[in-house]
């Protein structure tokens, strides 16, 4: 039996051609494992590529390969030529399954690379109708950490950004969101959640410009189905916003006028008309013979007292007709609203209101130092501070002169709270608190006279100078009338 | 007698109507009209409390005005309707006002008021308006019994 030859002997041991193929296929195997350690390399750090069985195919061509032309480099001065047939028989094993998965695999390649292409393409056409058209309306991507892929003009524009934003983080851009926001945005990026908001949200921008959008954020998805980040579409809606509020307030200013006005129709059909009705029914009682009704014989002490309750009726609707008209004028008259002193305008009501004051031996203690000046006309504090004074008098207790406390805190910002407190009767706040703010509303019978107008005008001239007005009372504990103006 | 509760917060109103029965009685009818007062309807609450405990005579008719201090007619209404002891919830009332508005009628209506009488405008009408009043409660209806 004749020995095989090493490979070499068919190169005469020639040393060029033996070395010629010696390193060049050493040089192949080298290459081809080496491509092999770097695939190994790629799909560790991208396990979403691996393709399964094409993948294995090309690895094992490849690897195949390169110890074909290692056995190949052997044998030029051994002759395990066996052993070098049956790797050739595996690498061709291999080529010819390479070969059928290409041809099988082409056309989903092709999809494969159309579907990107389109997709590409998609994106550039929203992006563009979305950044071209004239709307209030932008588009932003962002990857998994809330960055944005890349850099998105329009929606820069809309919100006053000024450098590219592409690779940065938007929280890192605006640092002021909401909390809810952030919130919607893990829910997206972890649970895959889509969030619409229609109402309009407020934010900060980076610029300190408060706006009001509607936006709507979603998932977007990688080929393999996860989630590869956020996509936010976005609408300024500040303008409407603002119409919008300024709307409502006109709505609410108009509601509130028409409650006054139907308020005001009760009271012509019913506070005027009743004086009236009584001053023709005892004008026919005084005088039985001109209207042609029943003499019922009424001594003059009984006359007398019919004539008098006319007159005193008559001074009753000319008062309430007084303050009808000063409640009606309330925020209707041009007065220019300007900062002014309190205390002066206290000092000034007190000295005009001497006389009741001294009769009801009324002490009045002004915290002057507790004041600051505040948004208002002088007449409108001359206004209330008239009445919540006549009214701390009025309805003190009977023998024990009343001691009123005027003050001002400072409870919210923006706005001097004053108060005007007392000893007297008080009121149960829990039923009557609102209520006698009321236009028209009275708690108390003849005892306590009076056209149930004042703390109407009081709290209509402080709803008109932005503020608010409330009490604070319980039965016999005296009462505090406090209210807010703008300072 | 007859009792009625006049529930009104304006004293010369009451003055009035107490002069109109006074009229009645002169001419020899309404005699049996015994008229009580209460300014509003807490007070008239009060006196038909009373009224259940024997210190005041359960009224027989109540004349009830809507607009009142405290606690106007309406919001009255709802506490004797709903509120109310049984004996008392019985009571007819007749409202007499001011208000000629078709609101607050069909509102009290819903009360089960027996009338609802916006003030006539002279003492005659007044008048007559007691006399047809006493005459249909006091002289042609069944009377609520004593309280037990």
């Amino acid at each position: 039996m004749i020995a095989l030859m090493p490979h070499g002997s068919c190169f005469l041991w020639n040393p060029y051609l033996t070395a010629l193929h010696a390193i060049n296929d050493l040089a192949i195997a080298l290459a081809y494992f080496a491509i092999t350690g770097l695939l190994t390399l790629f799909f560790h750090r991208n396990p979403g590529l691996w393709m399964g069985r094409q993948s294995w195919i090309a690895f094992g061509f490849i690897g195949w390969c390169g110890l074909g032309h290692l056995l190949a480099a052997w044998n030029i001065w051994h002759h395990n030529y066996w052993f070098e047939g049956l790797i050739k028989f595996a690498t061709s094993s291999f080529s010819w399954a390479g070969l059928i998965s290409v041809i099988v695999l082409a056309p989903k390649a092709q999809a494969l690379c159309n579907a990107i292409l389109e997709e590409r393409n998609y994106q550039r056409i929203l992006e563009t109708a979305v950044a071209k058209t004239p709307h209030p309306m932008a588009i932003a991507i962002f990857d998994k950490e809330m960055r944005y892929i890349q850099d998105f003009p329009k929606w820069r524009a809309l919100y006053g950004l000024e450098e590219s934003i592409a690779g940065k983080s938007h929280y890192e851009i605006f640092q002021e969101l909401p909390a809810e926001w952030i919130e919607q945005h893990r829910l997206v990026l972890e649970q895959g959640l889509s969030f619409y908001e229609e109402e309009g949200s407020w934010f900060v921008r980076p610029d300190g410009v408060r706006e009001c959008i509607i936006y709507g954020i979603a998932p977007w998805m990688t080929a393999d189905k996860d989630i590869g980040g956020l996509v936010a579409i976005s609408s300024n809606v500040t303008k409407l916003k603002m119409v919008e509020e300024s709307l409502n307030c006109t709505v609410n200013d108009l509601q509130r006028s028409n409650a006054e006005l139907s308020e005001f129709g009760y009271v012509i059909s019913h506070d005027l008309r009743s004086p009236l009705r009584t001053v023709r029914g005892f004008l026919e009682l005084l005088y039985p013979e001109h209207f042609d009704v029943p003499d019922l014989n009424l001594s003059e002490d009984e006359k007398a007292e019919l004539a008098r309750d006319i007159v005193n009726e008559y001074k009753r609707l000319n008062q309430l007709v007084q303050d009808i008209l000063s409640w009606s004028k309330v925020g209707k008259d041009e007065l220019t609203l300007g900062r002014i002193d309190v205390v002066p305008i206290i000092r000034q009501i007190i000295d005009a209101m001497k006389a009741d004051i001294q009769a009801s031996g009324a002490s009045i203690a002004v915290h002057e130092r507790t004041f600051k000046s505040v948004i208002a006309h002088p007449s409108h504090l001359q206004q209330i501070f008239q009445n919540l004074i006549a009214n701390a008098i009025k309805f003190s207790h009977p023998g024990q002169s009343p001691c009123i406390a005027i003050y001002a805190r400072r409870l919210e910002t923006g706005f001097l709270t004053i108060s005007v407190q007392d000893n007297g009767i008080g009121l149960d706040t829990q039923k009557f608190g609102a209520e006698i703010f009321r236009f028209r509303y009275r708690l108390h019978h003849e005892e306590y006279e009076g056209s149930g107008m004042g703390l109407a005008i009081c709290q209509k001239i402080v709803r008109h100078l932005g503020g608010r007005m409330w009490v604070d009372s319980a039965p016999n504990q005296g009462a505090r009338f406090s209210f807010t103006l703008k300072v | 007698m007859f009792e009625i509760l006049l529930c009104e917060d304006d004293r010369l109103q009451v003055k009035l109507i107490e002069y109109q029965i006074q009229a009645l009685k002169r001419a020899g009818e309404g005699t049996k009209i015994h008229l009580n007062h209460a300014r509003d309807g807490l007070e008239a609450k009060d006196y038909l409390h009373q009224s259940l405990q024997g210190l005041t005579p359960r009224p027989h008719l109540i004349l009830l005005d809507l607009n009142m201090p405290r606690m106007g007619g309406q919001q009255f209404l709802e506490w004797l309707r709903h509120e109310a002891d049984l004996e008392i919830r019985r009571i007819p009332v007749i409202v007499l006002t001011t208000s000629e508005s078709e609101e607050d009628a069909l509102k009290a209506y819903e009360h089960l008021i027996a009338a609802f009488i916006p003030k006539p405008p002279g003492t005659s009408e007044l008048g007559n308006l007691l006399k047809l009043v006493y005459k249909l409660w006091a002289e042609y209806s069944i009377w609520l019994p004593k309280l037990s």
